[in-house]
């Protein structure tokens, strides 16, 4: 007997609204936590912030991953949970609320509602009725006639409304753990040119099979005329299954590549060296234009010149390279900027004038590789959840009742109508005016 | 740019309004509350304008999204939105007197605010080009204006329990119902919101929701009007408990919005957004 009431009374305490008031308030708090203390920092600077023993505690309790920590699943694990039990909680009333249509049994029950309306005419009573009918009907409610009223319904879908929201939540939540299942988030660098069949996780960097073979042929760096805002990061990426071309396009951010439930997503690049660069050269009023690829070494007017070392930013000065310049047994390096202000910085160490007249870096491309098979199922979730709420708010359940019969030789018309406290009862003289409109 | 010459100005009207309106809130007289709305109308159409030059102007510079990319576009996006929901009320049967004087102290304090902040027009990064955006922030704001005006209406609420002998001619039940409508609405918004910005951050890089402080401020806020409306509608909770819940929400949206890239770091640092 004690454990039925036990049974019973978890039951009310898990499928209550207080729990879920509680529950909002908890996560929202917790949550909160989570963004005043970073997450996912190396441990050295919690170990810092807490001291040894704090933060062993601390991350035993998985404060440094809170959103990912067992006990805050366990919490997500009840908001899901409670909202199916308050629903079935709630079930009963539901469907009592669609299966018995009215409590009032009879026509002088109608002054009790919050308006009311009389009115006699002389017209037969059938006449009236069928009017009745037809303006309900045209006004979109539902009619359901007893013997002795008329009773119309309007907007009864409003109460479904917050089973359909709650529905979509819990479809989200099914589709955020399918991906946390089945998905993954991946990287890999590919310089242009370069192809790969594996990835690598982002976190472990585990490396994944990827079953076919990606190719970057070209990155390239956009930026706004005149300016160093970069418009567009582009890389164009090739697929290849056994050996064929199968798919070919060119990724920017914010618009990725699909290919077998996967998306290739530019996230990043660098630069891994000089794909060519041309110099040009004053010595004693002559001008020698020279282009160089890789480490290759060059003549020029009985000067040997190669580039050792290109930066992409070199002491925060942008590109530049360090050339050496032999000439006979002398041998100098020099760092040669192509921001042209910078021109004369070498100018101690060589007479030449060396300016670089076009530099093109070799380019990797950093790409994230994802794969979500929930994330479908979370849209529709989302979508199903906002059209719950929407019909809950903005859809109102409107009742009315009429009632035509005979009083002293003449028909009576009795309106009432009821609705949700503090909704809008104006349908109700709107159908009483074009009742009288009719007659 | 033409658009600030429209922005900058929206503000005397705004002004001008909110002054009649206070006077109206003493006096009670409708022909101040008309002259309130005319102004409101006012600084509504000049924002409007300012943003369509504004467009243009970032069509100029290669932008061809919507422009609310910095914190000075959005801010003007919030008065317009606060300024749209207002007249909303003003024009429907639940006359917002005196929820509209609180509200346009609102509008002024971001005006005066925003007059302050870069105000250039740029070019978009990459990560900002995106129509997602335009959907996101436009959703979002005007989730966040329908909150400021539940606020509104919940001070007024509050004061007048406090104080039963001001304005005894409005019922109580007014302000409540005000800001019921206002926080569904904005909880729908919020929702949108919440939902295109997860559809950006998919298309942008892979991953709906990654606990991000904008994010994660978000759901907090969502949250707590998911109490408001739950306690409201189930509970049957009234008055000035529902108010006060209107109020946290309202703070919990600010920090959102603002509070997040000012204190926090996260994804959403480009262009102070």
């Amino acid at each position: 007997m004690k454990k039925v009431n036990f049974i019973d009374n978890l039951w009310k305490r898990l499928s209550s609204v207080k729990l879920a008031i509680w529950l909002f308030i908890i996560i929202a708090c917790i949550s909160m936590v989570g963004t005043f203390l970073v997450q996912n920092l190396p441990p050295e600077q919690y170990i810092r912030l807490f001291g040894m023993v704090g933060y062993k505690i601390m991350d035993f309790l998985g404060f440094f991953a809170l959103y990912h920590s067992f006990w805050f699943r366990f919490l997500l694990l009840n908001f899901a949970n409670n909202q199916i039990l308050c629903s079935i909680e709630r079930l009963p009333s539901l469907i009592n609320f669609f299966k018995t249509h009215t409590s009032i049994k009879d026509p002088s029950g109608f002054k009790n509602f919050s308006l009311y309306f009389e009115y006699k005419t002389d017209k037969p009573v059938e006449t009236i009725k069928r009017r009745v009918e037809e303006v309900l009907k045209n006004n979109g409610f539902k009619i359901y006639s007893t013997e002795k009223f008329f009773y119309g319904r309007k907007g009864a879908i409003s109460r479904v409304g917050p089973y359909i929201t709650h529905l979509g939540i819990l479809v989200i939540f099914i589709g955020a753990f399918i991906g946390s299942l089945f998905g993954f988030r991946a990287r890999v660098n590919l310089p242009e040119g370069e192809s790969t069949n594996m990835i690598y996780e982002a976190k472990t960097l585990t490396p994944i099979p990827l079953g076919f073979v990606i190719k970057c042929v070209d990155f390239k760096l956009e930026k706004y005329p005149d300016s160093d805002v970069p418009k567009e990061y582009i890389s164009e990426l090739e697929i290849y299954e056994g050996g064929k071309l199968v798919l070919k396009k060119k990724i920017e951010v914010n618009h990725p590549l699909s290919y077998r439930g996967m998306r290739f997503y530019q996230a990043s690049y660098g630069t891994y060296g000089l794909k060519e660069i041309i110099l040009t050269l004053k010595k004693e009023n002559r001008t020698f234009e020279v282009s160089f690829t890789s480490d290759e070494e060059k003549q020029v007017d009985g000067l040997a010149i190669k580039v050792e070392k290109f930066f992409e930013n070199y002491i925060n000065l942008g590109p530049a390279v360090i050339l050496s310049i032999t000439e006979g047994e002398n041998k100098k390096l020099i760092p040669v900027f192509q921001d042209k202000r910078m021109g004369d910085i070498h100018k101690g160490i060589s007479e030449l004038d060396i300016e670089i007249k076009g530099l093109e870096p070799l380019y990797y491309t950093g790409l994230e590789v994802t794969k979500d098979p929930g994330v479908n199922i979370v849209w529709a979730g989302c979508i199903i959840g906002i059209i719950g709420m929407i019909i809950a708010f903005y859809v109102t359940v409107r009742k009315i009742y009429i009632s035509v019969f005979e009083k002293d030789g003449k028909s009576l018309i009795m309106i009432g109508g009821s609705v949700l406290k503090g909704k809008n009862l104006d349908f109700v003289e709107e159908i009483y005016k074009q009742l009288k409109g009719g007659i | 740019m033409k658009s600030l010459l429209f922005f900058d100005r929206s503000l005397y009207p705004i002004y001008i309004a909110f002054l009649f309106f206070l006077l109206n809130f003493i006096l009670r007289k409708r022909a101040l509350n008309l002259i309130g709305i005319v102004f409101t109308w006012i600084s509504f159409l000049m924002i409007t304008t300012g943003f369509g030059f504004r467009w243009i102007e970032g069509i100029k510079v290669g932008n061809k999204y919507f422009p609310v990319t910095n914190l000075y576009e959005s801010l003007i996006f919030m008065v317009w939105a606060i300024e749209a929901i207002l007249l909303f009320f003003k024009h429907s049967k639940f006359k917002t007197e005196v929820v509209d004087f609180i509200t346009l102290i609102i509008c002024i304090g971001i005006m005066l605010w925003s007059s302050t902040l870069e105000k250039e027009v740029k070019p978009l990064i990459p990560a900002l080009q995106s129509n997602w955006l335009s959907v996101h922030v436009i959703t979002s704001f005007i989730g966040y204006a329908a909150f400021a005006v539940g606020f509104s209406a919940s001070i007024i609420h509050i004061l007048k329990v406090k104080k039963p002998n001001l304005l005894s001619q409005i019922e109580t039940e007014l302000f409540d119902t005000i800001n019921y409508k206002a926080v569904a609405f904005g909880f729908i918004m919020l929702t949108l919101g919440i939902v295109t910005g997860a559809a950006w951050a998919n298309y942008a890089w892979g991953s709906y929701w990654s606990w991000d402080p904008k994010e994660t401020w978000s759901l907090i806020t969502w949250l707590i009007y998911g109490v408001f409306l739950h306690g409201r509608l189930i509970v049957g909770w009234k008055g000035v408990k529902t108010s006060i819940i209107s109020i946290i929400g309202f703070l919990a949206t600010l920090f959102t919005y603002l509070g997040v890239n000012l204190l926090l770091s996260g994804l959403h640092s480009y262009g102070g957004l």
